[in-house]
């Protein structure tokens, strides 16, 4: 027993001490890779980004994901990211990457807006912008927003064009000031067209549980939807899943899911989280940063309604002329805002 | 004789920091593995997670933070467990007892600063206690089994908790879904400058010499040991278990209740909508790992804590995914209960060749 | 009115068999692993585990049989490191629930972040279909239970062979008595450790299947958590169930009656806040507990350590 645990005790000394090596060598070798690189070009921006969930979500934080490795792309940046982070101890990993030496911290999320205000503060020369933030307490804060609501109106406009049954229904994973925004919003435009529709709304109060969103809209279904609104981040596929069982249609949110169900979904009301990130990291590479409240539109690609290219083809021209007649409503600002209590 | 034992038992105590140790030394390389997979050095990135956790002080002070809550929780399983009422429902106590605080530290105001903490305080104790209660009403009058209605309550109170701060408690200031801030008069004071690590360390640490104290060291703790023990011979000695689960019950929800409290007073401030910081969860497995005793436990909070804080630095340095924390959290805890085993066998044969 | 009212009794009962169906799965599993003296709390990890690799077995080869082979292999390797840390290293039951289910949580987790993108290209093809029963799929109303597919039908098969497999069957037999009492039954030269590690396995891949049913019959995509507390329901309903499989399917079918029913307040738009209705299936499980205690029957070892003498 005892040469046992000698021998154990041993190989975990000599594994302790490897990653003590490995912790040795690592500086050394740095320098030789700077060496390879000729020129000393212009130190790259660096951008920590903070997300709520998973980067594979195949919503709101993908979207935002893909700006980034874009911007990398493009424009030479470096970036870095943390996920699920709760917003309770968001503030942490803002000053762990403030620490780090990041020039710009977003926070992909409206729901860490408050955090930002009370971190930024702190780090004067480190630039923050928040993703669909709604304000702006420092000169080192952007808040980066839209409306919100414009892309669900067009939804809202579409399902009650093509809906033959009246009633159209609508599934969010969690609620939130965003969410009754995009709700109100979709039930605003569905209005618009048929004074009589009905919507139905529900929550799977998860953004996992994908299992749950199928029966939610598997009852409304049987209810009388016949056309779907899902913004429920992953919970989406399952969503569409349901709608295409069912022979229903359904209008993905917010990123475009035609390619997910091509006979099955019409359209998506698309707000590309992306561009948030995108924008704030633009306004920094062209040293152009200003603290502010930024609202992005339909104009900036920030809110559209995508058409499946077969439904955008099989619809009569009235429906696409009613929906394309709401955009350039909503463009105009001819549309009054929802009220969300 | 008795100098004997002692260097005998500090020979089993010295054997068991070690063996516990080495299962920690192969949690950590099966965790490596993992790492491997994802086709990322390992040991790059055991190196970020040590210095994201301990190398600066940033780093220590959010380690140090994250152990308040921990530790709680662990002194919470363990009492419960001394009385075997298997007390799996923390995470909801410490959202109630997050609670707790919560309410009389915004609404609540005009008091001097340390009346208005200690009040909130009483608060999330009580709420924890009140919480846990609801599974003991459950045990006592109807014999349901603690264990499931816990968990259950688990689920209940953090929907319970988002409900309120999306209506009653939502801050009119905030688009936000979530609650005001309490009092600058209830917040816990900082205690180690451009950290967050605040008061509730202390607390802490004197809530663990207490329990020590009261479990090890006192007539009452003795009695609650023997019902844990065997509760039939405790019988026997005129000990009133059914009186004793009570107590065990009683110190259990109030300890992961003030775990809410101190972490709400002195780092969240307020609630947010859909809050889940599996405290809970994870002081139920460093509980184990410190084998319930509350130095053992004070290391495996900390071991925790260090996990949790520096997963976030390996994501953010070499790009492991997050949930890597739990899987490595899993795989420790499995390795030190199984090392249990040895400690256990040697310490026999350390007895018996010591007589 | 009427018609309103035999939708919605169409909606529970459909709801009621797919939320019922995983978690029967699992509490079967754990049934047996109970019966034998076991508490198996990894149940909730063991589902996530299925459900994982179910996905990426039926994704990587696109063969669903691939994917429940997946989620049986996946079940029964956690049930050997079960066994093995339970019965040989004599770990507590409780801790090394805890520990799979955090390590499922985290492992799956990671290893699905890791298999990189999501979307379309992660989805797998197809959903395992239904079996459509002639003549008795045009019942009204009840029609529904005989069009499910074969792991439904298969599901039923079990509950019916469980229930003899414990009452007529020698390994059944054994594997109540070393629940009951481990060591009247190895006196009598019943293998305990053999008996309990296969009832540790077999457990084991049920509830992994259960798990596996969600990812192979009901979501082309795994999302992290997406078993989101179905576990411990079903831990929840072998007590309910007082330990015997009629009683566990209907400890199962309360479970996912009220859940079912707490979708229905959603769809029909009755104005509370919706936390408000997913808390109802635990609420209701903890009164069907509370109405249920009484009688008991665990068996008479259950959760506690065997030392061979």
């Amino acid at each position: 027993m005892k040469k046992k645990i000698i021998s154990l005790l041993l190989v975990a000394m000599f594994l302790v001490s490897l990653v003590g090596c490995a912790g040795a060598e690592e500086p050394a070798e740095e320098p030789a890779v700077e060496e390879n690189v000729e020129e000393p070009a212009v130190e790259p921006i660096k951008v920590g980004v903070i997300f709520t969930g998973s980067i594979g979500d195949g919503a709101w934080n993908e979207s935002g994901y893909n700006a980034l490795v874009k911007a990398k792309e493009d424009l030479g940046i470096e970036f870095s990211f943390q996920e699920s982070v709760p917003v309770a101890e968001s503030g942490e990993v803002m000053r762990n990457f403030a620490y780090e030496g990041y020039d710009l911290i977003i926070a992909h999320d409206f729901n860490y807006n408050d955090i930002v205000s009370e971190v930024a503060p702190e780090f004067p020369d480190v630039l923050f912008t928040v993703s669909y933030g709604y304000q702006s307490t420092e000169d080192n804060i952007a808040a980066i927003t839209s409306s919100g609501w414009h892309a669900s109106y067009m939804a809202g406009v579409l399902a009650a064009a093509v809906s033959e049954t009246e009633i159209v229904g609508v599934l969010s994973a969690t609620d939130s000031f965003m969410g009754k925004r995009m709700r109100t919003g979709f039930v605003n435009g569905a209005k618009s067209v048929n004074p009589d529709i009905e919507v139905l709304e529900a929550f799977t109060g998860s953004w996992d549980d994908v299992v749950k969103g199928k029966e939610l809209v598997n009852g409304m279904i049987q209810q009388g939807i016949d056309v779907i609104l899902s913004n429920s981040g992953n919970v989406n596929f399952g969503v569409i899943e349901t709608a295409k069982e069912a022979g229903i249609m359904a209008i993905g949110a917010p990123s475009d899911l035609s390619s997910v169900a091509p006979d099955t979904v019409i359209a998506s009301a698309v707000t590309p989280s992306g561009i948030y990130v995108d924008y704030g990291i633009r306004q920094l590479a062209e040293d152009n940063f200003d603290g502010g409240v930024y609202v992005l539109g339909i104009k900036e690609g920030a809110e559209d309604l995508i058409w499946n290219p077969a439904f955008e083809a099989e619809f009569s021209a009235e429906v696409i002329d009613t929906v394309n007649a709401a955009k350039l409503q909503l463009s105009n600002g001819e549309i009054e805002e929802p009220v969300v209590e | 004789m008795s100098s004997f034992d002692s260097s005998l038992s500090r020979r089993i105590l010295r054997m068991r920091i070690l063996v516990t140790g080495l299962a920690v030394v192969v949690a950590f390389l099966l965790g490596s593995a993992l790492v491997a997979l994802a086709g990322i050095n390992p040991l790059t990135a055991l190196r970020y997670l040590f210095s994201g956790a301990l190398g600066t002080r940033h780093g220590i002070g959010e380690t140090l933070t994250r152990f308040i809550p921990l530790f709680l929780a662990t002194l919470s399983f363990a009492i419960a467990m001394k009385v075997h009422f298997y007390n799996v429902g923390i995470e909801g106590q410490i959202a109630l007892g997050s609670l707790g605080a919560l309410l009389v530290g915004v609404y609540v105001t005009g008091l001097p600063a340390p009346i208005h903490i200690l009040l909130c305080l009483t608060a999330s104790v009580v709420f924890g206690i009140l919480w846990l209660s609801v599974a003991g009403f459950l045990r006592f009058r109807f014999g349901a089994n603690e264990l499931l209605t816990t968990v259950m309550l688990n689920y209940i109170a953090i929907y319970l908790i988002d409900i309120l701060v999306e209506t009653v408690l939502k801050d009119p200031n905030s688009l936000i879904n979530q609650s005001q801030k309490i009092a600058a008069t209830a917040k816990l004071p900082r205690i180690m400058e451009g950290t967050t690590v605040h008061l509730g360390l202390v607390f802490a640490a004197i809530v663990g010499f207490i329990v020590y104290y009261y479990v090890w060291r006192t007539p009452g703790g003795f009695e609650l040991r023997a019902v844990g023990a065997n509760s039939k011979a405790a019988k026997y000695a005129g000990i009133n278990p059914a009186k004793l689960i009570i107590i065990g019950m009683i110190i259990s929800g109030g300890l992961a209740g003030l775990g809410g409290g101190l972490n709400l007073l002195g780092y969240q401030s307020r609630w947010v909508s859909g809050t889940f910081l599996g405290y809970g969860f994870d002081g139920i497995g460093a509980a184990v790992m410190g084998q319930y005793h509350p130095l053992g436990m004070a290391f495996s909070a900390l071991l925790f804590a260090i996990i949790r804080v520096g997963g976030g630095a390996m994501q953010r340095s070499v790009g492991v995914p997050y949930p890597l924390v739990h899987a490595l959290q899993g795989i420790v805890i499995i390795a030190v209960i199984i090392s249990a085993y040895f400690i256990e066998k040697r310490t026999e044969k350390m007895t018996k060749g010591g007589q | 009115m009427d018609s309103q009212f035999m939708i919605i009794i169409g909606i529970l009962l459909g709801s009621t068999i797919r939320y019922t169906v995983p978690i029967l799965y699992a509490a079967l599993g754990g049934l047996i692993t109970e019966k034998a003296g076991v508490l198996n709390f990894a149940l909730e990890g063991l589902m996530l585990a299925g459900a994982f690799f179910a996905y990426y077995g039926n994704l990587v080869t696109g063969s669903i049989l691939v994917g429940v082979l997946c989620a049986l292999a996946a079940g029964a390797l956690t049930g050997l490191i079960l066994s093995i840390s339970i019965l040989k290293y004599k770990a507590s039951q409780l801790v090394m629930g805890i520990g799979i289910n955090i390590f499922y949580l985290g492992l799956t987790g990671y290893f699905f972040r890791i298999i990189g993108s999501s979307g379309a290209e992660t989805m797998v093809d197809d959903l395992l279909g239904s079996i459509h029963i002639p003549l008795l799929e045009d019942i009204p109303l009840i029609g529904v239970l005989f069009e499910q597919n074969i792991l439904v039908y298969l599901l039923v098969v079990l509950v019916i062979f469980t229930a003899r497999f414990f009452n007529k069957t020698t390994i059944g037999l054994n594997l109540k008595a070393v629940g009951e009492n481990p060591y009247a039954a190895a006196a009598v030269g019943v293998d305990v450790i053999k008996n309990r590690t296969l009832a540790i396995v077999v457990g084991s891949m049920l509830a992994a299947l259960g798990g596996g049913v969600m990812t192979l019959t009901m979501a082309r995509v795994f999302l992290e958590n997406m078993v989101n507390g179905r576990g411990w329901i079903a831990f929840t309903a072998i007590i309910l169930g007082r330990y015997s499989s009629k009683g566990v399917l209907i400890g199962c079918l309360v479970f996912g009656a009220a859940t079912a029913l707490s979708d229905i307040v959603q769809i029909v738009g009755i104005d509370i806040p919706y936390q408000a209705a997913l808390m109802v299936p635990y609420i209701i499980t903890i009164v069907a507990l509370v109405l249920s205690v009484g009688g008991g029957n665990a068996p008479a070892a259950l959760g506690a350590r065997y030392d061979r003498e």
